[in-house]
């Protein structure tokens, strides 16, 4: 944290770091409320009116913490003042992007911190009922909220008339079923309906027609968990971690070819060198490796590499380089690694999730798929690499939602740095790498 | 298609009473959730796969289920085909599903199938030959610090080698807990 002097930095989304994830427990409400836990929901609903609670929001400047990065008080301001029906709010808790584990430990240990967040949220944009989606996957995620949603009603902090205000509100668990798509937030909301996860043509966007057709807000787990600490803590508080234009907390997801794979909770902004090599996060590359490359958002997001280990991890830094912050999921690539076998392994998740509704990411995808698997067998013909761009090029902004895009971001920033290693692949008739790393002990 | 399975213990066939009837409590609890009966098909699928021995919906119950979320037969199986954790086909007792994702095939997932595979004499997406076990590739199932990873049934088993295998597939054979593996 060097560069951005935060050096008294206290993690508070996951109280202290997480580094492994799996927890003992999960924080109970009354431990929570001894922390000054709900003050914040308290202090909203008897002193704010809901315009008040959405400008301070804005004041925060807390970033969409799911990978846009789009402030949530605008998005909250977009919803109609005037009522003329439900409003929603959903929690997108499909945390599915590769390489992101950063919301488990928030909703298997703090699952508190989300969900003053919700109440909160749902205060401010006058929603009566709140969906929580989280994946299907996350049995332990599933079974900590629905403990501390239930916590809630027996306290009067959830039901009708919270805290004897005049303000009612449900929070409800959806438990998705393994789509990867269902993270996009209108795919997200088909799904709540009872639908494929299909995304949705905007406009109309979510905040005028949303879940059942209703003004809706969708946010991620940390971004309202990040409510909850603004709200208990002050805006200044938040406003003093992190960068100018990305305050507050964030939590790193570390994972790959690094001495200590983990989550590590830091201000946005830390280096990219920082987290992989600094001892109290990634702790430098496993077996005395040299770094390669890593994904610093997520797999959707293009590739940095060794030149590039000086990047500003906020919301801006990323741009420019031509990547993206996206969901802080950092995996990293060693020199041992192929990358031709590392785009291939991509590129078979992002064919295996696109949702089939798009010709250019369901056929894109595959093509890439199978170009990939015949490079990486030294099977591949002279001008496949080219025919890849090709397809990058012809895929992104083609499609209703963004995995089509996402699908290039193994190749786009990949292939010019390390073309002369794809091109191995066909000169040589086979992947010059020696492959260490699919030893299973 | 039926495939037939030789099973050993095999569980007691649930009551032949039409679901709406037969959990009745539970799908009044699940609709309470929502404004639309649609909405509760996805909780409805689970409720049906985990209780019935092959682990699995039915064509029937994929009819019981329209009728109760007012949807037709092939928009129920519209929902079991698009979402990768139901099944239409039999599964063994515990689902191993297994993550090779990325993160995970850098630290040796591709071995943890080939060992997986080896082991229970299956490949992927086959049922053991005492109906046991299952072995299903999944993609990235967010515990990428601790790979490489499987998730038996609804219990994450982490920082996998082969002797941890071998003790997780040993407890289950022997009907024995693996809650405390972690």
């Amino acid at each position: 944290m060097s560069e951005n002097g935060n050096s008294t930095f206290e993690p508070a989304l996951s109280e202290g770091m997480v580094g492994v994830i799996r927890c003992g427990g999960s924080e109970k409400l009354a431990d929570y409320r001894a922390k000054g836990g709900y003050e914040g929901v308290k202090r909203v609903l008897e002193e704010l009116p809901p315009a008040e609670v959405i400008e301070q929001v804005k004041e925060a400047c807390i970033r969409g913490r799911g990978g846009a990065g789009f402030p949530a008080g605008v998005k909250w301001g977009f919803i109609p003042k005037e009522k003329k029906g439900p409003h929603y709010v959903c929690v997108n808790a499909d945390e599915s992007e590769p390489g992101t584990f950063g919301n488990r430990p928030i909703m298997e240990q703090r699952p508190h911190l989300l969900l003053e967040g919700t109440i909160i949220c749902a205060y401010a944009v006058q929603a009566e009922t709140a969906y929580i989606y989280i994946r299907g996957e996350y049995y332990d995620c599933i079974a900590q909220v629905q403990a501390a949603i239930d916590e809630l009603y027996a306290a009067g902090l959830l039901g009708k008339r919270i805290l004897n205000t005049d303000f009612s509100l449900d929070i409800h668990v959806h438990s998705g079923a393994g789509a990867y798509i269902c993270g996009e937030e209108t795919a997200l909301l088909e799904s709540i309906e009872g639908k494929r996860g299909y995304p949705r043509l905007r406009p109309p966007f979510p905040a005028i027609e949303g879940l059942y057709r209703r003004p809706t807000v969708i946010n991620n787990v940390e971004t309202l968990a990040c409510v909850s600490l603004v709200f208990q803590k002050g805006v200044e508080w938040f406003k003093s971690i992190g960068t100018e234009k990305s305050p507050g907390p964030k939590v790193y997801s570390i994972s790959g070819c690094v001495r200590k794979p983990g989550n590590y909770e830091a201000p946005l902004g830390v280096t990219l060198r920082d987290l992989l090599y600094e001892e109290k996060f990634g702790g430098g590359i496993r077996d005395g490796n040299k770094f390669k490359a890593c994904t610093p958002g997520g797999t959707s997001v293009p590739m940095l590499f060794e030149d590039e280990l000086g990047c500003v991890m906020d919301y801006e830094g990323p741009r420019e380089y031509g990547t993206f912050l996206g969901s802080t999921g950092i995996v990293v690539m060693d020199e041992t690694i192929c990358m031709t076998w590392a785009a291939l392994n991509l590129m078979h998740f992002y064919w295996d999730e696109s949702c089939g509704q798009c010709t250019p990411c369901r056929e894109g995808t595959g093509w890439m798929y199978k170009i990939l698997t015949r490079l990486e067998r030294g099977q591949g013909e002279p001008g496949e690499i080219e025919l890849l761009e090709n397809i990058c090029k012809n895929i992104a902004g083609r499609s209703i939602c963004a995995l089509g895009e996402f699908a290039t971001g193994s190749l786009v920033r990949t292939i010019p740095r390390f073309r002369e290693e794809f091109q191995a692949h066909i000169d040589g008739k086979c992947c010059p790498f020696e492959k260490k790393y699919t030893e299973f002990a | 298609m039926t495939l037939q399975i030789h099973r050993k213990g095999e569980a007691a066939r649930p009551s032949s009473a039409p679901l709406a009837q037969r959990k009745a409590i539970e799908i009044e609890k699940i609709m309470k959730k929502y404004p639309i009966r649609r909405s509760a098909v996805m909780d409805l699928l689970f409720l049906v796969q985990e209780e019935h021995p092959e682990g699995r919906i039915t064509p029937e119950a994929t009819e019981e289920i329209g009728e109760i979320c007012e949807m037709t037969p092939a928009e129920v199986a519209q929902m079991i085909t698009f979402y990768t954790m139901y099944h239409r086909e039999p599964v063994g007792t515990h689902v191993f599903w297994v993550c090779g994702t990325l993160p995970c095939a850098l630290s040796g997932a591709d071995g943890l199938f080939e060992y997986l595979k080896e082991k229970l004499g299956v490949g992927l997406d086959e049922v053991t030959e005492d109906g046991l076990f299952t072995i299903k590739r999944m993609e990235c199932l967010g515990a990428c610090s601790e790979a490489p990873l499987v998730l038996a049934g609804k219990k994450m088993v982490t920082k996998l080698t082969r002797a941890k295998v071998d003790e997780m597939i040993d407890r289950l054979r022997g009907k024995k807990s693996i809650e405390d593996m972690t």
